[in-house]
């Protein structure tokens, strides 16, 4: 056996479990009710213009509509694969909870997708570490969102996200779902945001990874977007929750790019992170923890602050 | 080393969380039909190359306070948008196709829901 093919691991089982297509009558975006969007875009004016986001994922699929007010670029980093285009799913659900017309947080904002995963949901650990380098040679990057993960720590692949962080990106990935305490990585590297997955009540997802790196909690249990073959699809995990968070982020980018032009990078980075930290709602144990870090974000209370600090 | 990445999607418990799409709404054979290429009420819509659709609501034919909207077309949920956003839809082939716009104030209270029928 090779070493490549004694390193692989076999793609999630979790993944082959069956979806669903479309919501119940009388059903809505529960994420987006519960966060607000729609009256945050109508409040203030931005649905994250001008944000360049970047999802590291297993592509973008082309055609889908949702996609249609601002084409999706998007690039493949797996060796000998130059297809960029989702045979998945999963990442074009990521790109539309933050840029999809409808379903998307931020859909004015500018989204790139790095193909990292192929069509089973997994790839190398240096497909990933070579488009977080691809990022940092962009001219003005603001996210990264990284719905995937490994226990394997690699050194270059925090040495980037580190660079990155330093540069002022907001570098958010998923906390992993295998309800442990062990360390999932881009998510638990420094200068990550890890993001758990809560539900409709604000409860910890049962599958949500826990730990001292996680930052915040975010919706994650049955939430819809966008889907391969132009459908949307309601799945769940703490991917989920990571681009929701990507997402909110995109949105309060776009208003401090408004109100202040000229913010840097770092200073545009410190305020979203910390303000999406200090407004976010107290979940579990008081103060930070392990489960929900600083809590469950909120979107109302996120961008009114950011309104009254620049 | 080279080691996998998986993604971080949970699926074990989906079958909780089954839903079946909206059905589409009954067409309103008494409704005024309006004529090909046009979208009652005077709101304007137009095809584009690839054969999308592309809406645009006239704000003269709308509640007062309305900022944003949910939609379900051909019977499926796309979500929300604002008035004020050229929406693209996907061009089905039938003669006539209906459009369901909930509309909301800033605050989200909802205004009034209200059933379209696009001549194509």
């Amino acid at each position: 056996m090779t070493e490549e093919a004694k390193d692989k691991i076999s793609i999630n089982p979790i993944w082959d479990g069956p979806t669903v297509e479309g919501l119940s009558v009388g059903e809505t975006l529960w994420d987006f009710d519960q966060l607000k969007i729609p009256s945050l875009w109508a409040k203030y004016g931005v649905k994250g213009e001008k944000v360049n986001v970047y999802v590291i994922d297993s592509g973008c699929t082309p055609d889908h509509f949702a996609f249609a007010h601002s084409p999706v670029k998007a690039y493949s980093f797996i060796q000998g694969n130059n297809n960029p285009n989702d045979g998945n799913g999963h990442g074009t659900w990521c790109c539309g909870k933050i840029g999809a017309a409808g379903v998307g947080l931020a859909p004015s904002s500018r989204i790139t997708s790095l193909r990292t995963l192929d069509d089973n949901g997994s790839g190398y650990t240096h497909y990933t570490t070579a488009a977080l380098r691809w990022v940092a040679a962009q001219p003005d990057p603001h996210i990264v969102n990284m719905s995937l993960g490994s226990t394997h720590y690699s050194p270059e692949q925090a040495q980037i996200c580190k660079e990155l962080h330093a540069r002022g990106v907001l570098l958010v990935a998923a906390a992993g779902n295998e309800n442990t305490q062990s360390d999932s990585y881009p998510a638990a590297y420094d200068g990550v945001l890890a993001v758990a997955a809560i539900d409709k009540n604000e409860n910890r997802a049962w599958f949500s990874n826990y730990g001292d790196h996680v930052a915040v909690a975010a919706p994650g249990v049955s939430c819809y977007s966008t889907y391969l073959s132009k459908t949307y699809r309601k799945l769940q995990g703490t991917s989920m929750a990571s681009p929701t968070v990507a997402g909110l982020l995109a949105l309060g980018a776009s208003l401090l790019l408004k109100k202040n032009p000229s913010i840097g990078r770092a200073a545009m980075r410190d305020l979203l992170q910390n303000t999406l930290q200090e407004t976010a709602i107290d979940l579990g144990r008081s103060g930070k923890d392990l489960y929900y870090g600083y809590g469950g974000i909120q979107g109302a209370e996120f961008m009114a602050k950011l309104n009254t600090k620049t | 080393m080279l080691t996998k990445l998986k993604l971080f999607l949970c699926g074990l418990a989906l079958t909780a969380c089954v839903a079946t799409p909206k059905p589409a709404p009954p067409l309103d054979t008494t409704a005024p039909h309006p004529a090909p290429g046009e979208f009652e009420e005077e709101q304007q819509f137009s095809l584009a190359a690839n054969g999308t659709l592309r809406i645009k609501f006239n704000p003269n034919y709308l509640p007062a306070n309305a900022a944003t909207l949910e939609i379900v077309y051909k019977g499926k949920y796309l979500g929300f948008y604002e008035v004020s956003d050229l929406i693209y839809l996907p061009k089905y082939p039938d003669q006539r196709v209906s459009l369901v716009a909930t509309f909301s104030d800033i605050e989200g209270k909802i205004l009034v829901t209200k059933t379209y029928y696009i001549k194509i």
